[in-house]
């Protein structure tokens, strides 16, 4: 069998040299991510710059016929950033009103919640 | 599980917004000066080539991860122009402030103001519901502040184009990653 190192592998593994193919199959992942980030920032460009053109309407001055895919992406921003916040009240007045008032949380972890407490307190 | 789902999906098309916002906030500064467009196409594509070099960073492996923090120094650099050029294009391109103001009619200016009032007031909202029970806490998260956003070249670019170039190291960190990434069994 010969030298037989730490990270030994069979010789049909280096024949189909399986690491190196991995590397190759992590570059074709990221050159498809790249693609569709590409295609993605065209589609944004063409709509916004070549379908909607600055002369497209204008209203008291202010150009309301471009700039869709930017009121598209912070309306985007702003649905994900309103269901975090609800999903962290929600959770943040559940602690409140379960956890810490009616004092469900579990004998061993109160004393560990109470030094940490007063460990971020002092 | 939705917040995983919500940051995953973000992460994947992070560079297409993050290189459109870029152009088109620098772009409607003044759509008919030509050089600001100008300026609009080359800060894009400096975001592009910057963005190619975190990617061949991450493929490149370990040896890499020494000198990642200055490609992380110039995506906080343009996280900081992103929220300038955002600010400036709120208030003076959308919601016309320096102009004629705001119309109440305009479909677009409302829906901008009604999602300032959505952030502004929910975020502010969820900080000051911690205030009664963790005080301390919150007053380091105003303090944090612009660091967070300084971080934000690492953790949302940086560190995302490695971890998608890596999704293949199943290991828990630094086993190992003081050698050559890959190849190790050869």
């Amino acid at each position: 069998m010969g030298y037989q190192g730490i990270h030994w592998c069979p010789w049909w593994k280096r024949l189909l040299n399986l690491e190196g193919l991995l590397r190759l199959r992590m570059v074709l992942y990221y050159l498809f991510r790249c693609f569709w980030n590409a295609i993605l920032a065209y589609l944004f460009i063409y709509i916004d710059i070549v379908v909607s053109q600055p002369e497209a309407g204008v209203a008291n001055g202010v150009n309301t016929g471009a700039r869709i895919i930017l009121v598209v992406i912070a309306i985007y921003g702003t649905a994900q950033m309103f269901i975090k916040l609800v999903l962290a009240m929600i959770h943040h007045i559940a602690w409140m009103t379960c956890n810490c008032c009616r004092g469900t949380m579990e004998e061993v972890r109160k004393s560990k919640v109470k030094n940490l407490w007063n460990e971020l307190n002092n | 599980m939705i917040l995983a789902l919500l940051s995953f999906a973000t992460s994947y098309f992070t560079p297409a917004i993050y290189f459109y916002v870029l152009y088109a906030t620098i772009a409607q500064i003044d759509l008919t000066n030509q050089y600001i467009q100008y300026i609009a196409r080359v800060v894009a594509l400096i975001y592009v080539i910057v963005y190619l070099i975190a990617i061949a960073g991450g493929l490149s492996g370990s040896v890499w991860t020494k000198y990642a923090e200055n490609i992380s120094r110039v995506f906080a650099l343009m996280t900081f122009a992103l929220l300038g050029l955002v600010t400036y294009n709120l208030f003076v391109v959308y919601l016309n402030l320096s102009g004629s103001g705001i119309d109440f009619t305009s479909f677009t200016q409302m829906s901008i103001l009604a999602m300032i009032a959505v952030n502004l007031v929910g975020f502010f909202a969820l900080i000051f519901l911690h205030f009664c029970t963790h005080p301390d806490l919150v007053c380091k998260l105003f303090a944090d502040t612009i660091s967070y956003w300084y971080y934000q070249g690492a953790y949302a670019q940086t560190m995302v184009a490695h971890a998608f170039c890596n999704v293949d190291d199943v290991s828990w960190g630094t086993k190992g990653s003081t050698g050559a990434h890959g190849g190790k069994d050869y």
